[in-house]
């Protein structure tokens, strides 16, 4: 009997040591849609134009640093602190790769959050900034008024842990679409909670 | 001959007092308010870790400046917009004390900003813009509000036969975060202002 109960603790020792040597942790990654109007200034008045997904990953590309294909999508990737994501670029051609775009795109968090008695809902304010930086630039400063549902999160490899497993943001805004002044108006909203190692 | 030469002089006369006018009136800085509404509702944690639900109007921006020591308002006190020469509106509040009325401004505590250009509709009827509407009131009370602002531009009678062109009513929708009496807050609701009207 002290024999096994001596090899369960090596084992759960070697696990804890194994884990820290590598220094992986677990971030939690939905997937972000951004589905934005925007009125646009016109020599003669305004114009208005839908901002989603392809159009700010069309908009990374022109900054030549990026090459992303039709299957890139835009994910909100956290960790197990209270921090707001960062905003990342994955794509899967044959392996998934994801792609840091935080030189361009970043999401901050204004204020104190307001939290639900079970922690279970967060109310926040969250700035989103984008800026492509090209000639003609693509850019927007969103502010929005962000609920973030929280619960348990499960992979079969990693385990279960409590986060985020969706997000709403209804945002409102102003800056550029190719290079002409824009109001938009609109949302963020994540989905599809998933675990990885990182 | 000496009837025509008069009718010349008076005509002269008459065209240069109304050059000088129009030249007045071109002068003449025009200032213009607006009815100002503040509608609000925060949630605000709660020490038991709970979340309540308040609604913040008018009187409760008058009562968190009067909480700042800075201001005395009383019960009459009216918030308004003012706006100079069609710039960008600021908030004053104005009260009758005595049968006199004062105008303060208040905008060190209650600010407007408008962080990039505005975009305008055809003939400026329409314009569109995002402000930061920022509170530092007394007793913990204060938020930062982003608001997508509609703004619509109609005439305002000068009392001299002319009319401005002026935003005459305005809408700012939106949504920021704060404090309720020390406690965190998160805000949304709007601020209107409307009646705009010659000041």
């Amino acid at each position: 009997m002290k024999k096994i109960v001596r090899f369960g603790l090596m084992i759960g020792l070697l696990a804890l040591a194994i884990a820290s040597a590598t220094g992986q942790s677990t971030n939690v990654v939905q997937r972000a849609n951004f589905v934005l109007k925007g009125r646009i200034q016109t020599s003669s008045g305004v114009k208005s134009v839908r901002v989603v997904n392809k159009d700010i990953i069309a908009a990374l590309n022109e900054t030549g640093k990026f090459n992303f294909g039709q299957k890139a999508v835009l994910s909100f990737v956290g960790g197990e602190d209270d921090q707001a994501p960062a905003i990342v670029v994955r794509e899967v051609n044959g392996e998934a790769t994801t792609t840091d775009v935080g030189d361009y795109f970043g999401v901050t968090e204004v204020g104190s959050e307001v939290h639900s008695h079970n922690d279970r809902t967060r109310w926040e304010t969250w700035n989103f900034a984008f800026n492509n930086g090209t000639t003609n630039e693509t850019a927007f400063l969103l502010w929005g008024a962000t609920t973030i549902h929280r619960g348990e999160i499960h992979s079969r490899s990693i385990g279960t842990i409590e986060g985020s497993r969706r997000i709403q943001s209804d945002v409102r805004g102003v800056g550029r679409v190719e290079g002409a002044v824009t109001i938009f108006s609109g949302s963020v909203f994540s989905a599809s909670s998933t675990l990885v190692k990182s | 001959m000496k009837c025509l030469f008069k009718n010349t002089i008076a005509a002269f006369i008459l065209f240069a007092c109304f050059n000088l006018r129009a030249q007045v009136d071109t002068n003449q800085t025009y200032t213009t308010v607006k009815d100002a509404f503040v509608t609000l509702t925060a949630k605000v944690q709660t020490s038991g870790d709970e979340t309540h639900t308040v609604r913040i109007t008018n009187k409760d921006i008058l009562a968190a400046l009067n909480a700042t020591g800075v201001f005395n308002f009383t019960d009459d006190a009216k918030l308004l917009m003012q706006s100079v020469e069609a710039g960008l509106p600021y908030f004053v509040v104005r009260e009758s004390i005595s049968n006199e009325v004062t105008t303060i401004d208040i905008s060190d505590y209650l600010t407007v900003t408008e962080p990039d250009d505005a975009v305008h509709g055809h003939n400026s009827i329409m314009n569109w813009g995002i402000w930061n509407i920022v509170l530092n009131g007394g007793d913990g009370n204060d938020f930062t509000f982003w608001g997508f602002t509609t703004l619509h531009t109609g005439s305002i009678p000068t009392g001299n036969g002319g009319d401005l062109l002026r935003t005459v009513n305005l809408s700012s929708s939106g949504s920021g975060s704060g404090h309720v009496e020390g406690a965190n807050a998160q805000f949304s609701g709007r601020v209107i202002a409307d009646h705009g009207r010659l000041d």
